[in-house]
């Protein structure tokens, strides 16, 4: 179980990974904790799937070309779609969701072509045409994920 | 010198290493300077290349697992408005336009509204609908399996 330094291990260094030549050094003198100690932390939480990766989030509006789009694929065919649309390096999220459209994913690439051909290949394998739902506008700020709302005083 | 940013981006993707001294690893991987690895990346957050940098984490794994895209169906002339009142609630995680495609798709706006179960997701949304006042049509699409989810690879 994840216990308060965990908590804040998660929480508050969303949005500003020290930039600094030892990063979980200076975080472990901010807890109060050693260093060594915030590394086999993070190393854990990695491992038990709490945290993706500590890294940069990108604006996916200022760098490459991305997509959201959405097929509907009978439940028989769940499992092999989604093995299929995982298959594309291209492809970075990936959610089977309670509607007549049911996988939604999005494709992110260098440039539009590369997106379309990605798009069009799985429209062809998938024999289903694709919703495809580029971003028009971003109304979003990215402040990280907040956890613990109830407990956290920030 | 400054590093080249998408080579920067592309070092980091697959996330930081966990260790002492983990600029200085990607510094050693780019083949310049650990100063330039920090640097790059102050950089790169001031350009909006970046939204942030640092722990990105599984909101599915830490009990978040009800996660709804909750889909709206708002006039042309009130996107800009409702966008911005709905981007600024707290259990709002995304929030963009996008195009409708008719007769199959009619929603314009997208919001990600993230919980503990769904019953609570429910309640926040109707709470979020009174208080805006948005009697718009939208629809709530659950997710019930999540096949992938990572940060995206441009390069």
């Amino acid at each position: 179980m994840l216990d308060e330094i965990d908590r804040q291990l998660l929480q508050s260094y969303q949005r500003d990974f020290p930039l600094v030549h030892d990063p979980f050094g200076e975080i472990g003198r901010c807890l109060g904790i050693e260093e060594d100690e915030v590394i086999t932390r993070y190393q854990r939480l990695k491992d038990d799937g709490y945290i993706s990766r500590i890294g940069p989030l990108l604006n996916h509006t200022k760098v490459g070309v991305s997509t959201l789009a959405a097929i509907s694929v009978p439940a028989a065919m769940i499992d092999s779609t989604a093995g299929m649309i995982n298959s594309y390096e291209e492809v970075n999220h990936n959610y089977l969701r309670e509607h007549h459209y049911n996988f939604w994913f999005v494709v992110a690439a260098k440039d539009n072509e590369r997106v379309d051909a990605v798009i069009q290949e799985i429209e062809r394998k998938s024999g289903t045409d694709a919703l495809v739902l580029p971003m028009v506008k971003s109304f979003y700020i990215d402040l990280g994920f907040k956890l613990w709302q109830s407990t956290q005083a920030d | 010198m400054a590093i080249d940013s998408s080579r920067l981006i592309e070092a980091l993707q697959n996330g930081l290493p966990i260790c002492t001294h983990p600029y200085a690893e990607v510094a050693s991987q780019l083949g310049c300077s650990e100063a330039e690895v920090i640097s790059g990346i102050a950089a790169l957050k001031e350009s909006a290349l970046v939204r942030r940098f640092g722990v990105v984490v599984k909101h599915r794994r830490l009990g978040y697992a009800a996660n709804a895209m909750v889909v709206w169906d708002v006039a042309d002339d009130m996107i800009d408005t409702i966008g911005a009142k709905l981007a600024t609630e707290a259990a709002v995680t995304l929030c963009y336009q996008r195009p409708r495609k008719l007769p199959h798709w009619p929603y314009n706006l997208f919001t990600m509204l993230h919980g503990k179960e769904r019953q609570s997701v429910l309640q926040e949304l109707g709470e979020i609908r009174q208080r805006l006042k948005i009697a718009c049509k939208f629809d709530v699409l659950f997710s019930t399996r999540c096949f992938k989810q990572r940060g995206a690879r441009y390069y």
